[in-house]
């Protein structure tokens, strides 16, 4: 039991991460990205051919690199690698500034990745994937297979925590500022002579470091990763964490993650099995994300935690007040 | 008789192409009156395919069930929009919470299909097919009846868009909802009336699609969904007119290159179109020079 909660917790733990990287290219930017789950993936994949030894090769497993390099590295891999390919996609996604064309250039980028990864081997070892992807620390640690998950989740919080303090710095700055303007009105912004697409595509490459930095975590976490760990639904998932916790509310989203996981893992404790189904399990949870963000949108679309007003801290000049 | 590669090739491309054309006009159709890409697109080809199947479970009649396929796709893209987006267009809900919206209910859809019909494979009972040759092309009997039908419908669909009083309305709320509304235009109505015949194309597409690919799962709106967006974007996003256009260079590009790289690329070959559409004409080929040069 007590085993099964440090997992559960752990995996939430990471989804909050992930959730901060998405919130901050939907609820700063205000852009409906569909690929950002292939960022994940991403991270998790250059994580693990880094950290991993050489592929065998030949007829057996294949995949690049395999650097046998430590778990410091490969993080910084997996966010630099997913904020490349970010500045990549997000060039041409955001080129027209067209909320539908985003949604939609996204969700193609995302299936180019995903048959790609799954068709060509010799980068990430195809539809088999990466597995054995090394324990971060364990090599020094040598902690045994019950104090080791405790280890990792704490090794989690800690990056969530200092994701959470480095993004909320960035949402009080003037460049998190200049965003949300964008995001209320694009127009404006660009009248008083800023680039909207530059700072949107500056939010973009970030989301995707942070995807990156989740996503190597989720690969040390799963120990493997394979294109059956990653589709638009789970992209949805998240985007059901932001929207149940409030979007742009850094707190908010780290409370939808958890909400969000729960639920999704628990659901079927609840609702039973469908006799005769073997895939009503599944349905249901499809159906249950659906309703939960058709709900939230419609009743409290801001969400449990609503963002913040945000004041003017800087006395007005009296000559400007009267 | 050998047939060459190339004009095989071509030959299939039309067909895939004519099943586009059908899902591209429909998601095109709606989205040029209400300004909403339908991300739950892919569901309503689904959930026609199934009540054709339902049908032929009672009586087989190739006409019956392709009256199932459109009245479930209308009903349930009526029900969408009623129900869903409405009231949130009402509230004042911002744009992009409204694709959230359709792509939530594509979830939920995709779990309603999972729950009725689990996630076995499908095939209609259809009669033996006859390989058919014109000209160079190798067609099927069977194909040869799609592409007609196809052309049927777009007939029939340039008919209502331009000669009802329902089409002329249509196309004045999709220049400008402000102004047809002050021109005693019913808005809210044709827009309902919109997604009715949008969704009955859509289920009637999802027919044929799973007809002429011959069994089919849940998934099958998906993939094909993705590929009726290049193909109504590469046309020109709400241009019905352009859909055909696009569906036609999509299915083409898709099928030749089949001759040259493994045929699981096929629907990347889509989006590659698409993405190269959208870098140099971003309003699709349709459009002038001037429009597409003011985008960029």
């Amino acid at each position: 039991m007590i085993e099964y909660l440090v997992s559960v917790s752990t995996l939430a733990v990471i989804t909050a991460i992930l959730s901060l990287g998405l919130n901050v290219r939907w609820g700063w930017s205000g852009d409906l990205d569909l690929a950002y789950y292939a960022f994940v993936a991403l991270g998790a994949y250059t994580t693990g051919v880094i950290t991993s030894p050489r592929a065998p090769g030949g007829y057996s497993d294949t995949y690049i690199l395999g650097l046998s390099m430590p778990f410091v590295l490969g993080v910084a891999a997996a966010m630099i690698t997913c904020a490349l390919l970010s500045l990549a996609i997000g060039a041409v996604a955001l080129r027209n500034l067209r909320a539908d064309y985003l949604a939609i250039v996204t969700l193609a980028a995302f299936y180019i990745m995903y048959s790609f990864v799954g068709q060509y081997t010799p980068l990430f070892n195809g539809v088999i994937g990466i597995f054995g992807i090394p324990q971060p620390f364990n090599s020094v640690l040598n902690l045994d297979y019950f104090t080791y998950p405790w280890f990792f989740l704490g090794l989690c919080c800690v990056v969530l925590v200092a994701t959470y303090a480095v993004l909320e710095l960035i949402y009080r700055s003037p460049f998190g500022r200049l965003l949300r303007a964008i995001r209320e009105e694009e127009t404006a912004v660009a009248a008083f002579g800023r680039s909207v697409y530059r700072y949107k595509l500056e939010a973009y490459v970030l989301g995707g470091a942070v995807a990156g930095l989740g996503g190597a975590l989720l690969g040390h976490f799963i120990g493997a990763f394979s294109p059956a760990g990653w589709s638009v639904f789970e992209t949805i998932l998240l985007y059901a964490a932001i929207f149940v916790g409030g979007s742009a509310n850094h707190r908010g989203v780290i409370l939808g993650s958890f909400i969000v996981i729960v639920l999704f893992l628990e659901l079927t404790r609840f609702l039973g099995s469908i006799p005769g189904n073997p895939d009503a399990e599944p349905a249901l949870r499809e159906i249950a994300i659906g309703v939960l963000i058709v709900a939230f949108l419609r009743w409290r679309p801001r969400g449990i935690l609503p963002e913040p007003r945000q004041r003017d801290k800087t006395p007005v000049p009296e000559v400007v007040a009267q | 008789m050998p047939v060459h590669s190339l004009a095989l090739a071509i030959g299939f491309g039309i067909i895939t192409a004519s099943i586009l054309a059908l899902s591209a006009i429909a998601l095109s159709l709606q989205y040029s009156v209400t300004g909403i890409p339908n991300f739950a697109h892919g569901q309503l080809l689904a959930l026609g395919a199934y009540a054709a199947l339902v049908v032929q479970r009672f009586v087989d009649n190739v006409f019956l069930e392709a009256a199932a396929a459109c009245v479930v796709g209308a009903i349930v893209a009526w029900l969408l929009n009623l129900l869903l987006i409405q009231p949130m267009v009402r509230r004042g809900a911002a744009i992009v919470a409204l694709f959230v919206v359709t792509l939530a209910a594509a979830f939920a859809l995709d779990g309603v299909i999972l729950l009725m019909f689990t996630g076995t494979t499908y095939a209609y009972n259809l009669p033996p097919d006859q390989v058919v040759y014109v000209g160079p092309f190798q067609f099927t009997y069977r194909s040869l009846v799609i592409i007609g039908v196809s052309l049927l419908v777009m007939l029939v669909l340039h008919v209502i868009l331009n000669y009802t009083r329902f089409g002329k309305a249509q196309r004045a709320v999709a220049d400008s909802r402000e102004l047809a509304r002050v021109s005693g235009i019913n808005a809210d109505g044709v827009i309902r009336r919109t997604w009715l015949l949008a969704g009955a194309v859509a289920g009637f597409a999802g027919f044929v699609l799973a007809a002429s690919t011959g069994s089919f799962a849940p998934n099958i709106g998906t993939n094909f969904m993705l590929v009726t967006f290049a193909a109504a974007i590469v046309g020109g996003l709400g241009k019905p007119y352009g859909a055909v256009i696009g569906a036609l260079v999509i299915g083409l590009s898709m099928e030749v290159s089949a001759i040259y790289l493994p045929a699981n690329y096929k629907d990347s070959i889509a989006f590659a179109v698409l993405i190269l559409t959208l870098l140099f004409l971003p309003n699709g080929i349709l459009a002038t020079t001037r429009e597409n040069l003011a985008t960029q």
